[in-house]
């Protein structure tokens, strides 16, 4: 039987203060980050000073009925993991959308989908797979694009903290397939910040909320200050603003939010385009896919490395080998980011680029090709952010920014 | 048949088609030559890539009609590889027939730098108060 286990890692960096008298954790486990994106949905804690996460893609299947076999076709029970929540019983992970005769569920790129009920949905998932503390109040730091954070916080915070009664109790139930009884979890705080806050965060402080400078390659400047310039490249949306001196720059902030950047329009939809089209020529029927199943064909391409191996996939009783349009929508996706995104960022006056979000890892090789004298801040490039994916920075981030914002604000009023 | 008469050439020039390479295994550089010199002999490819390299040098004295300052080549060569171009400046070979318009961006950021503290402390601050206590009477109107 498939059962969820958190991931678990060391923090990068052991936090300056960790040899204080008075040293304590700035952050217990009932403090979760969650990113609940288009693409993936992620949440971390941190327990006594380890790191846990969870990451799952965002999608579900629903299942009726007692038995899963009647209505799964080719799995059985032990093969698939599955969640029972008031609104029914949904299958969940990589490959569902192959696995059953519905269609899966993923509402993206949408303002109605932050605080909806699958958003919740993926957030009790998670929170089930991080065992989080049950029946005590948690907070929930969470992000939303830029773009649309002012619109859509309410909607979070009043959604979750409403609870599965809509008794303002914000108390939830869910039981895992592998559970024998439904964890209870209680949402007492919900915290709003734009996506890019916890990725700049990542960049700034330890996982204490200690300050780490990030000094040039000259080694006479930090790379935090002057204007900085946040290039969130996501699943559905490429979100870019500004960071003066530590100030966010509210103008750049309004128009941070581009639907058109994404992976999703850049990269999923052009290789759906061209496998419908490659079947057409070959006379066959198009096939039935889905914009979730093509991202997990190119997250396992990327974990490969974006070696040919991983770019085989089977489709419609047929392999297809996907390497050469992989590549070639990386190229695209590159030279478009290039000319449309970083290329303003210069001219407008960046002091430093800093990367966040899974839409780097196809193009960052043809980015740091294209600029080798510039200041691009990814995690292979900060010691303290070693072993943190960027597709997870928001997400992490989070967690240095909560303890920093608590550090700071004990100081302003003790 | 008459047997060849090998005379030693000056300046260590070769005349018969081969040449003695001695690496100085006391020089780091040459010792660290030596032994990718002898991976490619194992598998055949020494001379391979030698006569590729001379021949590089030909093609760009031939068809720049200059004779190569070789340290420069070599830099040029590595920096290429490094960087996947040569120059360092991207995408962008910059020869005389080069167009200003061609140039990457001159900008390279700005001068109004604070101390970093002080730009985390504000980046912190501005936030506010995450964590504090939160009037749920406005969440619900």
């Amino acid at each position: 039987m498939i059962r969820y286990k958190p991931n678990k890692t060391l923090i990068p960096l052991t936090p300056a203060d960790a040899n204080a008298s008075d040293f304590q954790w700035e952050l217990d486990p009932t403090i979760i980050t969650w990113d609940g994106g288009n693409g993936t949905s992620s949440a971390w804690h941190l327990v006594d000073g380890e790191l846990h996460y969870f990451m799952l893609p965002n999608v579900r299947v629903p299942v009726t009925g007692y038995s899963m076999n009647t209505d799964v076709t080719t799995i059985g029970l032990n093969e698939m993991v599955y969640a029972d929540v008031a609104g029914g019983r949904f299958a969940i992970g990589d490959n569902v959308w192959e696995q059953s005769k519905y269609p899966p569920e993923t509402f993206v790129n949408s303002e109605e989908r932050y605080g909806s009920e699958i958003h919740i949905f993926m957030l009790l998932c998670l929170l089930a797979a991080l065992n989080a503390p049950e029946n005590t109040p948690l907070t929930i730091v969470t992000s939303a694009p830029p773009g649309l954070v002012n619109s859509v916080a309410k909607a979070i915070k009043q959604n979750l903290k409403y609870g599965e009664a809509k008794d303002k109790t914000g108390t939830w139930t869910i039981q895992m397939s592998y559970d024998k009884k439904p964890r209870s979890f209680i949402i007492g705080k919900v915290v709003v910040v734009p996506e890019g806050v916890g990725a700049f965060s990542a960049y700034a402080y330890d996982a204490n909320g200690n300050d780490v400078l990030i000094p040039s390659s000259d080694g006479r400047d930090d790379l935090l200050t002057g204007q900085v310039h946040i290039h969130d490249a996501g699943h559905g949306t490429y979100d870019t603003y500004a960071v003066r001196n530590g100030k966010l720059d509210a103008e750049s902030m309004a128009f941070a939010t581009d639907r058109d950047a994404g992976v999703l329009r850049q990269m999923i939809e052009p290789v759906m385009d061209y496998i419908r089209d490659q079947f057409l020529k070959a006379g066959e029927s198009t096939p039935r896919m889905k914009p979730v199943q093509v991202d997990a064909w190119l997250r396992e391409w990327s974990l490969g490395k974006m070696k040919p191996n991983y770019a085989r996939v089977k489709l419609n009783g047929r392999i297809l080998d996907l390497q050469a349009i992989f590549e070639l929508v990386s190229a695209r996706f590159s030279r478009y980011i290039i000319e449309e995104k970083l290329e303003r960022s210069y001219q407008q006056g960046a002091d430093s680029i800093l990367l966040a979000g899974g839409g780097w890892v196809y193009i960052l090789p043809q980015i740091l090709k294209q600029y080798p004298n510039k200041n691009i801040l990814h995690p292979d490039v900060v010691p303290h952010l070693k072993g943190i994916p960027l597709w997870e920075l928001n997400a992490y981030g989070a967690l240095p920014m909560s303890a920093s914002n608590k550090k700071v604000n004990r100081k302003v009023t003790g | 048949m008459a047997k060849r008469h090998y005379q030693k050439p000056p300046n260590g020039q070769a005349e018969s088609g081969s040449y003695l390479l001695v690496f100085d295994l006391d020089d780091e550089a040459q010792a660290k030559a030596w032994e990718v010199a002898q991976e490619l002999a194992s598998q055949r490819k020494l001379k391979h890539v030698l006569v590729g390299m001379l021949l590089a040098v030909h093609t760009v004295q031939e068809q720049t009609g200059k004779t190569l300052d070789l340290l420069q080549f070599m830099a040029s060569f590595i920096t290429g590889l490094i960087h996947g171009r040569g120059g360092g400046y991207g995408g962008v070979q910059i020869t005389e027939a080069t167009e200003p318009e061609e140039l990457p961006s001159m900008f390279a950021g700005t001068d109004d730098h604070i101390d970093p503290s002080d730009a985390r402390e504000t980046f912190s601050v501005g936030m506010g108060n995450l964590f504090g206590d939160e009037d749920d009477d406005e969440l619900w109107n």
